[in-house]
């Protein structure tokens, strides 16, 4: 057991060397230096030498990186980013128009009550059809730190889609901010029980609701154990705070309410559930507050307490590898490095980064999430051409099925009309996971999540997703694809919704090996291992193209060699 | 609720109707024996997530004491609106218990919340007991110890999942081996007949609880659910030729394929559970079909369902080579940070109906004398209340049901609602336990046929505590 392991942190070592080798070799270090931000280098597309390692050269690296930012690759995607740099498109999509949910909620329901039961489909619907898929996907990952969860709503959809558009404003954004429009967010204080929070009473011995100083400390900013800024505990794993810090803050979650004249319900504005919340001094606790070793003094009005608050918690050096090391477990690493996580907390830090073709994201205020997102997206880790065994990320259940939307451009979605996505969480027969809907605030699964007799477990990766990826849901994720993969397109007439375009595959079909070789560009990056190759070339090639029905038996190919793709190893972990 | 059909039941287990009609606590167990592995026997856990307010569950019900905890919590008592005669919080209208030991309590009397009534029912027939104040504790802790930060404390009391963690294996989230899955390995280790499959099985997701070093928790579906692999039970996926019944049985092997050649490790991880979840839940879902269906009714609740595909899980006991498994169930929706007198009540009901039914199955089935089913929880909650909810405690209340224990008794200490009392840590009311989780899961262990140099192994505390203090079975 021992020397197995041995032997194969020795193969990972050996095979960073290689990497470091394969990188030095390529030129990737010419323009900036492998362990930190360039120095000199101009703000904008300066010309170079040699390409930077962040330049796409090939369609799988092409793929590979879309897989890993976006929701993957389309054929003409795949073709014409060849030869571009990764900076670009991350620039370019940070540049698009936001997708907002509110107002479709809005259009949708008619009034806050109508959205009762369908309010977790509408975020659905922007996910699946939103064209600014960076954002997209940096929602659904800020969606996973800063959890709300529609189950505790019913029929609060107003206020539900005014926190996702929340997400939406400062996905690209700042931490601080971020971290004030949530505090002040009607579904964040709902959900974690502040609205209308009052101040202690020393009458009838009535204590501030604790729920939020807890949570916004060991989820949303800096955690329980002090951390090194590359995301390890310190020595002794000394923790951030204790029950007397959290009754001091406590005190500081108090007095919100909707906006309006007064704290009360009938006093309340119309649309006050989305609309920033008010605080009201008389019912704001006016007692001094200490926590984290600040001491906000008594009689401090409100809105000041929680501005001073809310600085005292960001600026906590737990935050950058805190959020950083996060962030980075849903774009590109379940188990990232202590390295790569402080390369990205330092530049959530410094609030800029410059990218190895010279382009510079963020304004140089720390928490700069643009800055960060940069980091993750074009760190040297995830653009070498080595795949480790302990690298890569296991995707998430809603990403993989948004890739086979967007690659096969499925059309006609509208997620009201499928009694599927009322809760695709359900792990016996959907994906165990529905975007703004995870069981409690500790989201879908923990970051920490080491999997019970898993190998990585085994080795001490963390794995998060296989909270929800295991032996009870294998079956309910095949059954989910597999329906929207066969279902539509071969009975359009009972299935009209998710109507997937499969002509180029459905071309193909005569000769199963480029089917599948073009599939496994498009939708692994060109990595599906030999034996899943042959064996999928195996089952699809049993499948007979001689019939009368020829149109049928090549969309059956097609089908099955999508599933089998969709099932694969390769396919559930991006590399 | 109609739960069960008698006649239908008469006839289809006189074993279990015997037990039944004698109302069943006085099955006695013989003491433990090492490694004792005869008949059947289950611990069923119930997981209530979020954090269980025990002071909202086992009430006061003299004049004083119930006095006093209204005082404690003015804004719950008033949110219940416990003044008018329909209130479940009104003292007149909680379920009075009659503990066999109720004279070590002086004078105070307790009760259950109407919507615990089947509980209330099983307490007063004795195949009920209640756990006292018991949580996660490294050592006896007084509230002068715990002021002064000179006692060994567990880590991170008032964080839920990792007092989630700590309940069910003793540590912090990230903690590898749960106790339930190592009383599985116990098992497995002294037994080389079982079928390690089904050693450990959960009605819900695969938290630590059943992880052990050899045990995987095997996932059974909600009862009600149909588990089947549609590319082969749907023929229309790939059409009716002959060509496509080849295809389809070559999918299905690819589908059931756990080994691969992947050098990452996550890919072989995926790869492995996909293929063996695969081939097991099809194969397990099969044998469902073939069984007799329970004649109990199992309300449609989450915990409704998980409790009923442990019943259907139990009544394929022997078709499964298993006789001693442990069974992990899950429900949230404890957190009551507000709203309590909305939520708890709800979530009262749901659990006692679902384990009411769980009864009736058992005695169905004719297993209510080999099973133990008890709940455990994050934590206990704050006595003082924050408006019209509570906040996170430490020490709480706790059930352990089945037809083979001494039921009828309050375990360990329900301490008074007096914040001078040494057993609070300050002015919220937050208990500091006086029963450890190790006390009693051990106690627990001992009855699964677990001999005391196994249950050291798995409780490093354990000969901190009174050993014997928990003799519930």
């Amino acid at each position: 057991m021992i020397s197995n392991f041995k032997a194969k942190a020795y193969r990972t070592a050996l095979s960073s060397l290689l990497a470091a080798c394969v990188l030095a070799a390529c030129g990737g270090g010419s323009s900036s230096s492998p362990s930190g931000p360039s120095v000199g280098a101009g703000p904008t597309n300066q010309p170079v030498a040699a390409k930077p390692y962040t330049n796409l050269e090939t369609p799988e690296e092409v793929s590979r990186f879309l897989i890993q930012a976006g929701f993957g690759g389309t054929e003409d995607e795949i073709t014409s980013l060849v030869g571009t740099d990764a900076a670009d498109w991350i620039a370019a999509q940070m540049g698009l128009p936001a997708t907002l949910t509110l107002p479709k909620m809005q259009a949708e329901y008619p009034t806050r009550l109508d959205t009762d039961g369908h309010h977790s489909r509408m975020l659905w619907q922007t996910m699946l059809t939103a064209d600014d898929e960076l954002r997209q996907r940096m929602i659904f990952a800020l969606s996973q730190i800063f959890v709300i969860s529609t189950d505790a709503f019913f029929d609060q959809g107003y206020s539900t889609a005014h926190y996702s558009d929340i997400l939406v404003d400062q996905a690209f954004g700042n931490y601080r901010d971020l971290l004030e429009d949530v505090t002040y967010s009607p579904a964040m204080a709902k959900y974690l029980t502040y609205f209308r929070n009052r101040k202690g009473d020393p009458e009838t011995g009535r204590m501030p609701d604790e729920n939020y100083a807890r949570e916004i400390l060991q989820l949303f900013s800096i955690g329980l154990v002090e951390l090194e800024m590359d995301g390890t505990p310190k020595a002794g794993s000394p923790e951030t705070y204790d029950n007397d810090d959290i009754i001091g803050l406590a005190r500081v979650f108090t007095g919100m309410s909707g906006a309006g004249a007064s704290f009360r319900w009938s006093d309340q504005v119309e649309g006050f559930q989305h609309q920033p919340l008010q605080v009201f001094d008389n019912v704001h606790s006016s007692l001094e507050k200490s926590f984290l070793g600040t001491t906000i003094p008594e009689n401090t009005g409100g809105t000041e307490t929680l501005t001073r608050a809310l600085d005292t918690i960001s600026t906590h050096p737990n935050v950058a590898p805190f959020i950083s090391r996060q962030l980075i477990q849903r774009f590109t690493a379940s188990s990232p490095s202590p390295d790569y996580v402080q390369r990205v907390a330092e530049v959530f830090e410094a609030g800029r980064y410059q990218a190895p073709n010279g382009r510079s994201f963020g304004a140089g205020r720390r928490g700069d999430l643009q800055a960060v997102l940069a980091a993750i997206l074009l760190d040297e880790s995830v653009h070498d051409d080595s795949q480790n065994a302990n690298e890569g990320k296991l995707r998430e259940p809603v990403v993989k099925f948004i890739q086979y939307v967007k690659a096969f451009n499925v059309t006609n979605i509208n997620v009201w009309d499928e009694w599927r996505f009322y809760d695709t969480g359900d792990s016996n027969s959907a994906l165990s996971q529905h975007p703004f809907k995870s069981p409690s605030v500790f989201n879908f699964y923990r970051p920490g999540y080491l999997a019970p007799g898993s190998e990585s477990g085994e080795a001490g990766l963390s794995a998060p997703e296989l909270q929800i990826i295991h032996e009870g849901s294998a079956l309910g994720y095949i059954n989910f694809i597999a329906h929207y993969i066969m279902r539509p397109a071969d009975d359009p007439e009972a299935f009209p919704g998710f109507q997937p375009d499969f002509s180029l595959e459905i071309r193909l079909a005569h000769d199963v090996e480029a089917l599948v070789n073009h599939l496994d560009v498009k939708l692994t990056a060109g990595q599906l291992s030999k034996d899943t190759k042959s064996d999928i070339i195996d089952v699809v090639s049993t499948l007979n193209i001689d019939g009368e029905d020829e149109d049928v038996e090549r969309r059956k190919r097609a089908q099955t060699a999508i599933l089998m793709i969709m099932a694969s190893g390769a396919y559930a972990v991006q590399n | 609720m109609v739960y069960y059909n008698r006649r239908q039941f008469m006839s289809r287990s006189t074993l279990g109707f015997a037990g039944a009609a004698i109302g069943l606590s006085a099955l006695t167990q013989g003491s433990a024996q090492a490694a004792s592995l005869g008949g059947y026997k289950a611990l069923v856990a119930i997981m209530l997530k979020g954090g269980m307010d025990q002071s909202d569950t086992i009430l006061p019900v003299d004049t004083a004491s119930y006095d006093a905890l209204k005082k404690m919590r003015p804004g719950i008592f008033n949110a219940y609106d416990a003044a008018s005669d329909t209130s479940s919080r009104n003292r007149e209208n909680i379920l009075e218990i009659n503990p066999t030991n109720s004279a070590q309590f002086m004078g105070r009397r307790f009760g259950l919340p109407r919507e615990l009534s089947h509980i209330h029912g099983m307490f007063e027939a004795g195949d009920a007991a209640i756990i006292g104040n018991v949580g996660p504790l490294l050592e006896p802790v007084t509230r002068a110890e715990f002021k002064a930060g000179v006692a060994e404390l567990p880590k991170r009391i008032f964080s839920h999942n990792d007092q989630q963690s700590t309940w069910m294996a003793l540590g912090t989230e990230g903690t590898r081996k749960g106790w339930g899955g190592q009383f599985a390995d116990a098992v497995l280790a002294a037994d080389a007949t079982a079928n390690p499959l089904y050693a450990a099985i959960t009605a819900t997701s695969p938290d630590v609880f059943l992880a052990g070093e050899n045990t995987r928790a095997f996932r059974v579906p909600q009862i009600g659910k149909q588990v089947a692999l549609d590319t082969e039970k749907k023929r229309i996926y790939l059409g009716r030729g002959d060509d496509s019944d080849a295809a389809r049985a070559k999918l299905g092997a690819y589908l059931r394929k756990s080994e691969s050649t992947h050098r990452n490790l996550f890919r072989r991880d995926v790869t492995t559970m996909a293929g063996r979840g695969i081939t097991n839940q099809v194969a397990f879902s099969e044998r469902l079909e073939m069984a007799l269906p329970l004649m109990t009714t199992f309300p449609n609740t989450s915990i409704g369902r998980q409790l009923g595909g442990v019943a259907q899980t139990m009544s394929l006991r022997t078709e499964l080579g298993i006789s001693r498994q442990v069974f992990y169930t899950a429900t949230g929706g404890y957190d009551t940070h507000d709203s309590q007198a909305v939520d708890i009540p709800v979530k009262h009901s749901e659990l006692d109906e679902a384990v009411a039914a769980f009864q009736s199955a058992m005695i169905e089935l004719g297993l209510w004398n080999d099973v133990l089913l008890f709940t455990m929880s994050d934590f206990g909650r704050s006595m003082v209340d924050n408006g019209d909810g509570c906040d996170h405690g430490w020490g709480g209340h706790h059930f352990v049901m089945g037809g083979s224990i001494r039921g009828q008794q309050i375990y360990g200490d329900i301490p008074e609602a007096d914040l001078s009392h040494p057993q609070y840590t300050g002015a919220r009311g937050r208990l500091i336990p006086t029963t450890s989780v190790e006390q009693h899961a051990a106690a627990l262990g001992r009855w699964y046929g677990l001999d005391r140099g196994e249950l050291d192994r798995i409780f490093p505390n354990l000969n901190r505590f009174d050993r014997a203090a928990l003799n519930f079975v």
